[in-house]
């Protein structure tokens, strides 16, 4: 095997290796271009998660019967679930722009929003069973109900995005998406949080076991709201280079037919 | 019944014996300590572990947990400032070439009136 060959089967090109090469193909890329500087506010925000990550485990947290050290999970998995409801939210309020409007820049925004909000819920409930492993003892409790809401929640987001597929028309798909996403949005706190405090459970919070205001220790608050914030961050972060790609994405290709349209 | 509760009984007997063989995988799995760390004054045949070892293998051993998150953490920041860096060039030629393409535009509108093509550039946003 050539050493080409080895180097393709390490390192396989993604979608914007072939729009830059495509860019500097049809001569549109010159090496003028600006010098690449990160936001402030991102800057910010890998020094606030990293400061949060080590001091996570590095403050000495009290010793909780059956947590043990599995209590720092608390700075990981409880704003995951903040996050992804954040997520959800900034995708229903452009949903309901949309369906306002009818701008498709609105729903993008709601589509990369849910995008972001079903990866920090899918982080949540690996995080979740991971937790309860060390702690109820299995990986997956089938008589937990928040478990299995939590998972039947993030059911409800892949079928937004397996609709999105169902439609040519991007107006039609928009408008059907949008209100699909406002029922699945409205219908998470439901299955999230009211459900499952009417139904005996281990999760805290639920009927019969206290919820976090009540057994949480103030060590543990000083480090899990600034989690709260960082994830919601990185979130954002994730939300805008999600719309760039697409956007990047959809231009160059509108662009590239176009420029092969004139040579024809 | 008489029979039936002593079947039930050596069934349980039998039960608890396999139970109590079982390997408690929540706490047997794995330990809180390093035998390459044990002191010297424990186990005099032992070398000196360096200071980054030591340290690592202390405190029921969070810093290798917080090591390893952290080398996570790092490489996912490195692939988002990579994906940062690419799309900020890709968006400076996008631009670029709208820039021109509607100064052409411009020009020969100027000599004989055309449709417009509308702008499908993306947004400039601050990287």
């Amino acid at each position: 095997m050539s050493k080409n060959r080895e180097f393709g089967t390490i390192f396989k090109p993604g979608l914007l290796d072939f729009i830059i090469l495509n860019e500097y193909k049809l001569g549109r890329m010159t090496p003028k271009t600006p010098t690449f500087r990160l936001a402030p506010w991102k800057w910010f925000t890998m020094i606030w998660m990293t400061v949060v990550l080590v001091a996570g485990f590095a403050i000495s947290i009290p010793r909780i019967p059956i947590l043990e050290e599995s209590a720092r999970n608390l700075f990981l998995h409880v704003p995951m679930w903040f996050t992804m409801m954040t997520m959800f939210a900034i995708g229903f309020f452009f949903s309901v722009k949309y369906l306002m409007n009818e701008t498709l820049r609105d729903d993008e925004k709601a589509s990369a929003a849910t995008m972001v909000g079903i990866v920090f819920g899918v982080c949540g409930l690996l995080t979740g069973s991971l937790w309860a492993r060390f702690t109820w003892g299995a990986w997956w409790i089938l008589s937990e109900p928040k478990m299995n809401l939590a998972a039947m929640s993030m059911l409800l987001f892949v079928a937004y995005f397996l609709l999105r597929t169902a439609f040519e028309d991007p107006k039609t798909r928009a408008r059907i998406s949008a209100i699909y996403n406002v029922f699945a949005v409205t219908s998470v706190p439901f299955l999230l949080y009211v459900i499952p405090r009417q139904l005996p459970s281990l999760h805290p919070g639920a009927e019969g076991n206290p919820a976090f205001s009540e057994i949480t220790a103030p060590e543990l608050r000083y480090i899990f709201y600034p989690a709260i914030i960082g994830f919601i961050l990185v979130a954002m972060w994730l939300f805008t280079l999600t719309l760039r790609v697409r956007r990047v994405a959809g231009s160059t290709d509108q662009r590239t037919e176009r420029s092969t349209g004139s040579e024809v | 019944m008489g029979k039936l509760d002593e079947a039930l009984q050596v069934e349980g007997q039998t039960d608890t014996q396999a139970m109590s063989q079982q390997v408690d995988t929540l706490s047997a799995s794995y330990g809180d300590k390093w035998q390459g760390v044990t002191s010297t004054a424990a186990d005099p045949t032992l070398q000196t572990e360096s200071a980054f070892v030591q340290l690592m293998g202390s405190n029921d051993l969070w810093p290798v947990v917080l090591g390893v998150s952290l080398i996570i953490w790092f490489v996912l920041l490195f692939f988002v400032y990579r994906l940062e860096r690419r799309l900020h060039h890709v968006e400076a030629s996008a631009r670029a070439s709208t820039h021109s393409s509607s100064n052409v535009m411009a020009s020969s509108t100027a000599d004989s009136p055309k449709p417009s093509i509308t702008s499908t550039s993306p947004e400039p946003s601050s990287t």
